[in-house]
């Protein structure tokens, strides 16, 4: 029994180790967003009744939506796949600046930890930041001040 | 137990059927055959493979021993011949599909189960991603009938055997439609599109392991439609790659739900055993809410076709 469990795992190892190869002559053909209408787009497949003011990333990579009702739309890129998630008081854990031009975002989701979103412009970045910021757990519990630009 | 030339047979198909992954992998960038790998979801996939080797080496022997202790206390002495064989093969077929539509509809099983279906690709790899936690969940136990009624344990794990080996070809989009006496009768590329499918309308659906016909005796059969493109992966999809995070999400996020405060037994409960999708508040929505939903909103615009999707 245990030898066939090892007899398999060699194979897949040896499988994997083949097609990494196999992938990497490949290339990469990942996606881009072209402009907010179509992250909309993407991001109501997942939240059919979704609208609200669209930030989309510099690189195209993801986007941010303000849906209004105190939840964030997020839509990040994975591969040639989007994923969505709906954002609200107590989802984030952490916002934190990454070298000047992104936003590094910690979830309280086990199954999606981490996200980047890459904002070219300072004003966006900031106000980004601290509307994020009021949805981490610390921030969600009292009733939402203003958000201030930190 | 298990003739050990069976062992080998079943390991060398399996080598065989793995060779096809990158075979798959290399027409596909050559572009004879449609089919979409991306590096880090395969990988991903090989990943989860390992962990459920391991997991099914360390657990096996629930299944071998509830099997096994069964046949101990056996009802009739069923034959050990080809015609028990077809007839365990038949009938384990029909213990799949109820332990599918399980694993489908109740939280608890899903956990296990959902680790198949949280790839948004789907191509002969995602055969690989399969469950760390199946001996675990319980249903294991569908498996003591077929022994307790006298069938050698040795025919039933061949027939599981099989019943699994013969899905591997099913995850394929390189295959467009079989013939239609075989769409009828047995399980294809097709109808397991529509099985791992997040779109509302093929939710819950398809849940045959071989023959088709458990789906369309019990009302879960639905065909792939050309107006509506698959959409692969599950309602609320993963944003990670990382094997343990895959295996164990929702597991991490039942027992989130049954900590919450001011919760009754019931609703407790509910968040364990209740279809995935189900909560107390009404906060999110399940498989039948999700297609209400979906049809109220194609009847407010009758005249939009197939909404928009990634490119
Ligand atoms: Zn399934
Ligand atoms: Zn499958």
């Amino acid at each position: 029994m245990s030898s066939l469990a090892i007899a398999i795992a060699v194979n897949l190892v040896l499988g994997g180790v083949l097609l990494a190869l196999l992938l990497a002559r490949r290339g990469r053909d990942e996606v881009c967003l072209g402009g907010a209408s179509e992250a909309i787009a993407h991001f109501r497949i997942h939240y059919p009744d979704a609208d609200g003011e669209v930030s989309v990333a510099a690189d195209g990579r993801g986007a941010l939506i303000e849906l209004g009702g105190g939840a964030v739309g997020l839509l990040e890129r994975r591969g040639r796949r989007w994923n969505a998630r709906l954002l609200a008081p107590g989802d984030v854990r952490a916002v934190d600046v990454d070298g000047g031009q992104g936003l590094r975002l910690r979830f309280a989701d086990f199954s999606w930890p981490r996200a980047r979103i890459c904002l070219d412009d300072a004003e966006a970045l900031a106000a980004w930041r601290a509307r994020l910021g009021a949805l981490t757990g610390a921030a969600a519990r009292p009733p939402r001040q203003e958000t201030r630009h930190a | 137990m298990l003739d050990p030339v069976y062992y080998r047979a079943a390991t060398a198909v399996q080598l065989l059927l793995l060779l096809l992954i990158p075979i798959e992998v290399w027409l596909a960038s050559a572009a004879r055959i449609k089919a979409e790998y991306e590096l880090r979801d395969t990988l991903a996939n090989v990943g989860v493979s390992v962990g459920s080797i391991f997991f099914w080496g360390m657990l096996g022997w629930l299944y071998f021993g509830g099997v096994t202790f069964a046949y101990t206390h056996r009802l009739f002495d069923v034959p050990f011949t080809w015609w028990s064989f077809l007839l365990a093969f038949v009938l384990d077929d029909c213990r799949y599909y109820w332990w599918h539509r399980i694993s489908h509809r109740s939280r608890w099983f899903w956990a296990s189960h959902v680790v198949h279906h949280s790839s948004q690709h789907f191509n002969l790899s995602t055969n690989l991603r399969q469950s760390w936690t199946s001996q675990f969940s319980g249903l294991t136990l569908l498996n003591v009938p077929l022994a307790f009624i006298g069938f050698n344990p040795a025919v039933i794990a061949l027939a599981f055997t099989v019943n699994l080996l013969y899905q591997f070809w099913i995850h394929t989009e390189s295959i467009d439609r079989m013939p239609r006496w075989f769409e009828w009768l047995l399980n294809t590329p097709s109808h397991h599109r529509v099985h791992h499918a997040s779109n509302p309308r093929y939710l819950d659906a398809n849940y045959a392991g071989v023959f088709m016909i458990w789906d369309r005796a019990f009302g879960s059969f639905v065909p792939e439609q050309a107006d509506e493109p698959v959409r692969y992966g599950i309602v609320k999809n993963l944003g990670t790659f990382n094997p343990v995070r895959i295996a164990l999400h929702e597991y991490v996020s039942i027992a989130r739900d049954l900590m919450r405060k001011n919760l009754s037994w019931m609703q407790r409960l509910g968040y364990f055993f209740g279809p995935p999708g189900w909560s107390h508040d009404g906060s999110r929505r399940t498989s039948e809410e999700l297609r209400a939903v979906e049809a109220a909103r194609r009847d407010r615009q009758p005249t939009i076709g197939a909404s928009a999707r990634p490119a």
